[in-house]
């Protein structure tokens, strides 16, 4: 039979409670908030970098799809780590719908071909835009997700 | 007190984090910098990881989710198997673009504290820092789980109150659905 050791172990982190000089949540929050949004154009430089890739699957052949998933998959997980961070994050969205199902090809073994080609077909509308969230770009997002909701794709 | 008015002070917290997207490193980087942490240490990939854990102490590593070639939950797993080294009890915080039951199911059993969706937010992250210095948890080391204990604390229920964790329960019912970090949240509590 095994033994489940249980003990308190020395919460080193703790030691940000007491400090000399804290600062309130508030103020650190908004720091690091603009830190990011100075990031801004540099995110978004990588986010149009990787969109390429990702669109030019668009119109492709089954087999070039299928064949080239890994690549968009990377592509679009790449986008939606980090799109939202740059103000496009419908873009974002849509990449990780992308991502999603990719992923869920090696994990399920899945593979929803037309509901790859039509992720790839709104991030080209989208994009046609800045890509941030807004009420046209939302009533996409929530139609997409409802497409993958109706799939099971996990995400 | 209001959570926006609590007072930290993260200059002498040594945290590592850790990325394969230099980006996504960039912003972890920048929000840490924003919440006045002074050391950092960032590497790109799982074994560098392993190799900095091993060589250094640190109060808090954090970390992706999906890496090529080792991810962070094989990572975490990894730390939670080293009972030897002093960051064996280190908090972890996984982050990840994916957050599907499943996941952050697989993120809990590898002995991670936390999962964080992505992008981050720096209001949650720096909740969920908050959150894990506030809050010193037992740890179970066993041979089938090491990490924080996740046992709920053992009082009779109040009258009138299900079965333990069953809204949490409910939530992992459809490994489908894709979980808020409310939902993500109320699995690590």
């Amino acid at each position: 039979m095994s033994v489940a050791r249980v003990f308190r172990p020395d919460n080193r982190l703790a030691k940000i409670l007491d400090g000399a000089d804290p600062a309130s949540a508030q103020e650190l929050v908004a720091a690091a908030e603009g830190r990011v949004t100075e990031l801004g154009e540099s995110l978004r430089g990588y986010v149009r970098e990787k969109l390429p890739v990702i669109l030019s699957f668009q119109g492709a052949r089954e087999d070039e799809l299928f064949g080239g998933c890994r690549i968009l998959g990377e592509a679009a997980l790449g986008v939606a780590e980090v799109a939202g961070a740059a103000n496009m994050g419908a873009i974002g969205e849509i990449a990780r719908g992308l991502s999603a199902m990719v992923a869920g090809l090696d994990a399920t073994g899945a593979w929803h071909s037309e509901a790859v080609k039509v992720h790839i077909d709104a991030l080209a509308i989208v994009s046609r835009g800045d890509g941030a969230r807004t009420p046209e770009n939302d009533i996409v997002l929530a139609r997409l997700a409802a497409m993958r909701s109706a799939l099971g794709v996990a995400e | 007190m209001s959570a926006l008015s609590r007072r930290l002070d993260l200059r002498r917290a040594k945290i590592l984090i850790v990325d394969d997207n230099a980006h996504s490193l960039d912003i972890l980087s920048q929000i840490l910098l924003g919440f006045r942490v002074r050391e950092t240490k960032s590497c790109r990939s799982g074994a560098e990881a392993r190799e900095l854990i091993g060589a250094q102490i640190f109060d808090l590593i954090i970390m992706d989710a999906e890496m090529p070639d080792e991810d962070g939950i094989t990572v975490t797993r990894h730390i939670r198997s080293q009972s030897k080294i002093p960051n064996f009890t280190t908090p972890v915080i996984l982050v990840t673009a994916h957050t599907s039951v499943d996941k952050v199911v697989k993120a809990r059993d590898a002995g991670a504290n936390l999962v964080v969706r992505k992008p981050i937010a720096p209001a949650i992250l720096l909740s969920r820092i908050n959150w894990l210095a506030r809050n010193s948890r037992d740890f179970v080391s066993s041979d089938d789980y090491r990490g924080p204990d996740r046992r709920f604390k053992n009082k009779p229920l109040p009258e009138g109150v299900d079965e333990r964790r069953a809204d949490a329960l409910a939530l992992t019912a459809s490994l489908d659905r894709k979980m808020s970090q409310d939902d993500i949240d109320a699995l690590f509590d």
